[in-house]
């Protein structure tokens, strides 16, 4: 009978100690509504496909962190116990500590759970500008080179930004988190993530699930505010065959925006000079295997990092709370205002160069990159099937990575 | 939690339609005195915060003028690259490379005659373009029913050549 009481009370405390219990806890219910909403997610990023190479890792890094006990986000801490409660193996494994007053104890260390470690590389800021290099190494800057104006495309789709920002300030958020949301209107990923990490890294979980979501709905958000906002005429515009952009051009043109982004605005460097570096290695041709490095293996490596451990910081109980529900709301708001601020500025173009321009692919100044080029090609193929708008609007494209950079840099350097 | 949000909703625009932020709601002004404890003495900026109104005008306007004043000085530089390192047109290469787009044209064909008469060929075609065409003529029929009357360069639609779409129809297939 004693053996039969023994083993019920082992089991009795393992279930206790199981996950399952935990959702009982005061508040553990969370974490039961957070396992729906990773499930959800996996389900739009594996069935849908929304951008399932982030939104896949950040929506189990999701599940894992919000299992009871399971302890992955744990932080790494030191335990003092009295000597006479701890255990022998305890003493033999740590040693004693003597205290000022004579008292001795045991430092017991806990090392931190797998996600705690990884997630240093969000926290610092390393795994952003990593991204960076990469998406560098994997960029074509001719289009923007050949036609430098499209910089004003670009420069033009982060007026979307700050007006979020008004946006998040008039709804009540403090002035670091409502950059952190603005910023969800660059429309870049990395961006967003470095910016957060630095101005408010308790949003991370949903400013990192509302901006990939939305840069997979650019398809569907983008048409209604590029065809609400001109005329069919100005969408039939084609436009000229670019020059050709010469090989010392596309060397220099890293070198020389690193050096006037970064004096302009020291805050920015990091992003814009992994990119510049990553731009370097690919068109430098010199340094075949570091380019390939980038694109591929460093990219991949990185991104399952960044989305596993973004996801990780979405817990219950700072993702289930108005604040989501209203940053879900402005990041929708945001990319809107970036598209509706570029095409406009499209058509301004449009018109100070007697009709050259497509305002079509001012919406590509929003930066994700290439998704909302293919889309100013695909709406202006509607128009006019003979119309390739795609190479004109990579110019645009590319310029909103660097204009994004920018904004985040004037952000953090003003709120951080 | 729906009460609590449509109650920040209500109050943003009421903030809206007021010039300063001191007569906001008092929920919002805890956030603002609390802004002020916590951004006190610690930036250079520490005076935006004490005011909405200012904050917003000022993080706005700075914004955009500094990421449009980065931009434009990037574009002056890269205009001067183009200026200095940029190709000129060649105007000789652009003929004979729009004379080559003579095999788009259709050269206008007659029925057979055995006896050939030299084609009236449109200046600036060379005659190894002329034996090309009719070479791929004659591929083409495989006997000599047809005859290359004239060949002269077709009308360009829309400013871009025939092959350069055909490259571009190529490359943006995958999109």
């Amino acid at each position: 009978m004693e053996m039969l009481r023994i083993i019920w009370d082992t089991i009795l405390n393992l279930a206790n100690e199981s996950g399952f219990a935990g959702f009982f806890t005061p508040g553990g219910w969370r974490d039961g509504v957070m396992i729906l909403v990773a499930c959800f997610l996996l389900y739009l990023a594996i069935g849908r496909k929304f951008e399932p190479l982030l939104l896949l890792p950040i929506a189990f890094g999701m599940l894992l962190a919000n299992l009871p006990f399971a302890g992955l986000n744990a932080v790494p801490s030191t335990e003092l116990i009295p000597i006479a409660e701890a255990t022998a193996t305890e003493i033999a494994k740590y040693g004693t500590v003597v205290a000022a007053n004579g008292e001795e104890f045991v430092q017991v260390a806990h090392s931190g759970g797998l996600f705690y470690y990884l997630y240093l590389g969000v926290k610092l800021g390393i795994y952003p500008p990593l991204i960076f290099l990469g998406v560098g190494a994997m960029t074509d800057f001719g289009p923007l080179i050949a036609n430098p104006k499209s910089f004003l495309l670009g420069a033009a789709a982060q007026i979307g930004i700050f007006i979020t920002f008004i946006g998040a300030i008039l709804l009540g958020f403090p002035a670091n988190v409502a950059g952190s949301i603005a910023i969800i209107g660059g429309a870049d990923g990395p961006t967003a993530i470095y910016v957060t990490s630095k101005l408010a890294p308790e949003y991370l979980g949903p400013i990192a699930v509302a901006a990939y979501s939305y840069m997979a709905l650019v398809p569907i958000i983008q048409p209604f505010f590029m065809k609400a906002l001109t005329t069919p005429k100005e969408r039939r515009v084609v436009m000229e065959q670019s020059r050709n952009v010469t090989k010392t051009e596309k060397i220099i043109f890293p070198i020389a925006v690193t050096i006037v982004v970064s004096l302009l605005l020291p805050s920015a460097a990091p992003l814009v000079g992994m990119l510049m570096l990553g731009n370097l290695f690919r068109e430098s041709g010199v340094v075949a295997r570091a380019s390939n490095t980038a694109q591929n293996e460093l990219m991949n490596i990185v991104t399952i990092f960044l989305g596993t451990t973004v996801g990780a910081t979405a817990k219950g109980e700072v993702f289930l709370q108005v604040d989501t529900l209203l940053i879900i709301g402005l990041g929708l708001f945001a990319f809107c205002m970036g598209t509706a601020a570029g095409v406009l500025f499209g058509k301004v173009m449009y018109l100070f160069s007697g009709g050259k321009v497509n305002p079509l692919i001012g919406s590509a100044g929003v930066s994700a990159v290439p998704m909302a080029a293919r889309v100013s090609q695909k709406v202006g193929q509607e128009y006019n099937p003979a119309n390739f708008l795609l190479m004109h609007a990579m110019g645009p494209n590319v310029a909103g990575v660097i204009g994004s950079a920018v904004a985040a840099g004037v952000l953090i350097s003003i709120l951080g | 939690m729906f009460n609590g949000l449509l109650m920040r909703i209500l109050t943003a625009l009421s903030t809206l339609g007021v010039s300063s932020s001191n007569v906001s709601g008092s929920d919002t002004s805890a956030a603002d005195v609390a802004e002020v404890v916590s951004q006190t003495d610690l930036s250079p900026y520490a005076k935006l915060f004490e005011d909405k109104t200012m904050l917003i005008t000022v993080v706005t306007a700075t914004g955009i003028l500094v990421v449009f004043f980065a931009l434009i000085i990037l574009i002056i530089v890269f205009a001067l690259f183009g200026a200095i390192f940029g190709e000129k047109k060649k105007k000789p290469a652009k003929t004979s490379a729009q004379s080559k787009q003579a095999p788009a044209a259709a050269p206008s064909v007659g029925v057979a005659s055995a006896a050939a008469a030299a084609p009236a060929v449109q200046a600036g075609i060379s005659n190894e373009v002329v034996a090309a065409i009719a070479a791929a003529v004659a591929c083409m029929d495989g006997g000599s029913d047809l005859v290359v009357r004239s060949v002269r360069r077709a009308a360009q639609p829309q400013g871009r050549p025939a092959w350069s779409n055909a490259g571009i129809i190529e490359n943006t297939r995958p999109f």
